[in-house]
């Protein structure tokens, strides 16, 4: 079997830039559950449990695909 | 002793029947005699992503007094979202193109797939940004002030109030297709306070919203008077 050297460094590089895409990724989902939080406080109708539950799936789905690209790549 | 006839008052027809009306047939009078005062009106059932409430009953904001009162909760007219709601639909349909467009062929299955899984993140941030911008981006009317509160990105906000007493001026301004079909349009005050003029972007029934102004104002300087007198 022959392995390009040169070709497996590219694509490692390119992991790594993916996976630090991802954690930029989810400093961006916590940022939105704060300013969510924020939101909430500023104005109350009752809402805020849809709102901050959303918030945080995105950041758990943020998580799930930082992990599933450090596992995968 | 002579009985003395004593006549029921005089009451003429059109207010005997006005008496019997429900309130819906009241709604249908104020057609042709003007608008019933907002304070007569009764409050309507609280819808939290409504984006015109009248004297909604749970709502609460930062700067609110305990004694205050909320009259009006404004938000823009949901038919202006349709705009980021057709782009994410396209954002959403996009990698379907790939079939067709194998733009990103030259990597490798598993990174590909990865980076379809970040697309999908980008456009549920995309959705969900400007669902937080419509949602939380309000005017609201109290019965002592006007309040508007505006969040320009994650990481800032702006509150900025002006006393009903400060009102000078209030212009309303519908135009276009979408507003005269939707009935939204935008209302511009102007005030004495340090922020000199509010704008209250496509917003539902401006007309109402107008009118409601108009009632607080006119009280406002109704109580300044009696206030002078006594």
């Amino acid at each position: 079997m022959n392995i390009d050297p040169f070709s497996f460094e590219v694509w490692s590089i390119v992991k790594w830039f993916f996976v630090f895409a991802f954690f930029l990724y989810i400093i961006f989902s916590l940022v939105v559950i704060r300013q969510v939080s924020l939101m909430n406080k500023t104005l109350d109708v009752h809402f805020e449990k849809p709102v901050t539950l959303f918030a945080y799936l995105h950041f758990f789905f943020a998580v799930g695909v930082f992990i599933f690209a450090f596992l995968v790549l | 002793m002579a009985d003395i006839y004593v006549s029921k008052p005089f009451v003429r027809k059109e207010e005997k029947q006005e008496e019997n009306v429900s309130l819906d047939e009241k709604e249908d009078l104020t057609k042709k005699k003007g608008p019933i005062p907002f304070r007569e009106r009764k409050s309507l059932d609280f819808n939290p992503i409504a984006s015109f409430a009248f004297l909604p009953k749970e709502v609460d904001f930062e700067t609110k007094n305990r004694d205050e009162k909320i009259v009006l909760l404004l938000r823009r007219h949901p038919i202006t979202n349709l705009r980021w709601i057709f782009l994410a639909i396209l954002m959403s349909l996009a990698p379907l193109l790939l079939a067709k467009f194998p733009i990103i062929d030259f990597l490798p299955s598993n990174f590909r797939f990865v980076a379809i899984l970040g697309w999908y993140m980008i456009t549920l941030a995309f959705v969900f940004e400007n669902f937080l911008s419509w949602f939380f981006n309000v005017n609201i009317v109290t019965d002592e002030r006007i309040v508007d509160i505006d969040f320009v990105n994650l990481i800032y906000k702006e509150i900025s109030d002006a006393d009903i007493d400060k009102i000078q001026d209030v212009t309303v301004k519908v135009g276009g297709v979408a507003q005269t079909m939707f009935n939204y349009g935008d209302i511009y005050i102007q005030t004495a306070s340090e922020k000199p003029r509010f704008e209250f972007l496509s917003i539902p029934k401006p007309e109402d919203v107008a009118k409601i102004l108009q009632e607080l104002r006119n009280e406002e300087k109704q109580e300044e008077l009696e206030g002078r007198v006594n």
